[in-house]
């Protein structure tokens, strides 16, 4: 479980990486236009593509963290019993849907992998570099629901945040 | 349409959207409940399940949405660097011996720091931080210094720049640089109206201390610790206007000044301190732009069962007038903005009622400032608004204090709204007729 959260951790900080790089690309990018009169071919194209990776890797760690935005208006005035109950019912639901969401895009992925597609572009990047964020991302999601629900099942808790 | 086939229609609309609050008020995240569902409507209705992991790569494979990270990345490295400090320290030079002056300084920091911030909770926790107990040391009463805050934070949003207007730019492929522009008016107007309300209050009640007028020496002093936020406050709009860069440029280009601000310039940014900014900016969008993304699974689904251009055809045959119309809707975005996040009001209302803007001949443009100033209102009524959370942690208060301090601003952002519908120019002027 541990480790679990240790990949989604990492997964988190990753992205918060790869956020910053996508900066950088974009300033240079609008430097090299006007001071070097020589816009990249490569700028746009790579920080769309690290904002996929980044924001599919990045979903574990919020979830671990509890800091995916909901509504807590009705389940915050809930007894502990019935709000355990509510919080199990979310993870599950995400788990699902992650579960589907996992099972259809590795569809597409593989599906492009094999047929060899590319995105047509000046850099002509295979386009299952960025389709793999979903299944991956979604994988990683649905695991970390598994291990938030055994956390809320089993009485002892451990590895909760600080 | 036979009667039949409308009501079981109907029914299913109603059933979808009952459904929805059901997944949002037991607690699901935003996001995925959107996404869930969405995906359940397509499995239902017998259609491809590929549209579910498309959809969600297609909205997040987006140069505009770029942006949200980037503004995010900007805007919480100057907060972390203590901008909000020498922001308002420089205002206050100015105007703290006003009547009310300190009330005055803190919405016209509000207002200078909207203009290098997107998000409404980092202009209400960057000079909450500050305000706060510096009003409350000099016996403002404090329902309304939280109040004051709560409400000055969210002119974040309507002051270019700003994420909900990013995220209305995607949703209706209109231009996020005429939505920037189009904010300026409505936000400098609300700027007014707060700081004539402050005023007046502070005379009134007469429980507010004046400060002592600041020196020419400490105008200076101040004013070029605050200069280079201000001159990077200038040079978003500017660029932005002029077309010297898009709206992901300007951010990525604020990103790096307010590195070389904070890290450089001023040397009140640690490395501790960065990391600290950057995880925060990380999660921000990823939480964002998941619920962007799973409402854009939702909204496919919705469509292919055609509950938008019912809903559409329904709006245009009952209602004639667009007066009418906006005035359901403001009512409508009320109650919803009670128990509702704000974002997630905009992205399941706006793919619902964009197809009726055109017909009753309201301008999408204006119809996005004044779906941002609803979204002030929502972000400031209890009992869910993520600006009363904010100002609830900075200022240490309970929630029924800040509450009580907001209905004041509440009204006068309704006011805003009422005379951008019976002025458009308000909105309209700044993008399209200069």
């Amino acid at each position: 479980m541990r480790l679990i959260d240790r990949i989604g951790d990492y997964g988190g900080k990753l992205a918060a990486g790869l956020f910053c790089a996508t900066g950088a690309m974009i300033a240079y990018e609008v430097l090299a236009r006007y001071f070097f009169a020589a816009p990249t071919i490569w700028a746009a194209e790579l920080s769309q593509l690290c904002l996929l990776w980044g924001t599919f890797l990045g979903m574990a760690r919020p979830l671990h963290r509890n800091e995916h935005i909901r509504i807590t208006v009705l389940t915050g005035a809930l007894g502990p019993r019935s709000r355990r109950a509510t919080e199990i019912f979310s993870l599950v639901f995400i788990a699902v849907f992650a579960a589907v969401v996992v099972w259809y895009g590795t569809e597409v992925a593989l599906d492009s992998f094999q047929r060899g597609r590319s995105t047509g572009t000046m850099l002509n990047i295979p386009n299952w570099w960025s389709e793999a964020t979903v299944p991956i991302g979604f994988g990683l999601l649905f695991l970390q629901c598994l291990v938030e629900v055994a956390r809320r099942w089993l009485p002892a808790d451990d590895g909760s945040p600080s | 349409m036979a009667a039949g086939g409308r009501r079981v229609a109907v029914v299913i609309a109603v059933a979808i959207l009952g459904g929805l609050f059901a997944l949002l008020l037991g607690g699901v995240p935003v996001a995925f409940a959107l996404g869930g569902l969405g995906l359940l409507l397509l499995l239902l209705g017998g259609f491809s399940p590929l549209m579910a992991p498309a959809g969600l790569l297609s909205t997040i494979d987006n140069f505009v949405l770029l942006a949200v990270p980037l503004f995010l990345l900007m805007s919480n490295v100057l907060l972390k660097g203590g901008v909000g400090r020498d922001l308002f320290a420089a205002v206050q030079a100015w105007v703290g011996h006003w009547p009310g002056g300190l009330a005055v300084a803190t919405v016209l920091s509000c207002g200078i720091f909207a203009a290098i911030s997107g998000s409404s909770v980092a202009t209400a926790a960057t000079i909450g931080t500050v305000a706060i107990p510096e009003m409350s040391q000099r016996g403002y009463p404090r329902s309304f210094v939280l109040g004051l805050l709560a409400a000055g934070g969210t002119l974040g949003i309507l002051i270019p720049p700003s994420i909900p207007m990013i995220v209305y730019g995607f949703v209706t492929e209109e231009s996020v640089i005429k939505l920037f522009l189009a904010g300026i008016g409505p936000g400098l107007l609300l700027v007014g109206l707060f700081v004539l309300f402050s005023m007046a209050y502070a005379q009134l009640s007469g429980r507010c201390e004046r400060s002592p007028r600041a020196g020419w020496a400490e105008r200076r002093r101040t004013g070029l610790r605050a200069l280079p936020s201000l001159g990077l406050a200038v040079l978003i709009i500017w660029g932005i206007y002029w077309g010297a860069f898009t709206p992901t440029e300007a951010a990525a280009i604020g990103f790096v000044a307010a590195l070389v601000i904070t890290g450089v310039i001023l040397r009140t940014l640690t490395w501790a301190m960065l990391w600290e900014a950057v995880v925060d900016a990380m999660t921000t969008t990823v939480t964002i732009l998941l619920i962007v993304a799973g409402a854009k699974v939702f909204g496919k689904a919705i469509t292919l069962y055609r509950i938008p251009q019912d809903i559409s055809v329904f709006i245009t045959s009952n209602f004639n007038e667009a007066w009418l119309f906006m005035l359901v809707v403001a009512g409508v975005l009320v109650v919803m903005g009670l128990f509702l996040e704000a974002l997630s009001m905009l992205l399941i209302m706006v793919p619902v009622l964009a197809p009726s803007l055109l017909p009753l001949g309201i301008d999408p443009i204006w119809f996005g400032i004044f779906f941002v100033i609803m979204i002030e209102c929502a972000l400031i009524t209890p009992p869910v608004g993520l600006n009363l959370y904010v100002i609830q942690a900075v200022g240490r208060a309970r929630m029924g204090e800040v509450a009580a301090g907001v209905w004041p601003f509440l009204l006068l952002m309704l006011v805003t709204v009422l005379l951008c519908y019976l002025l458009p120019d308000i909105v309209l002027y700044i993008p399209f007729r200069i």
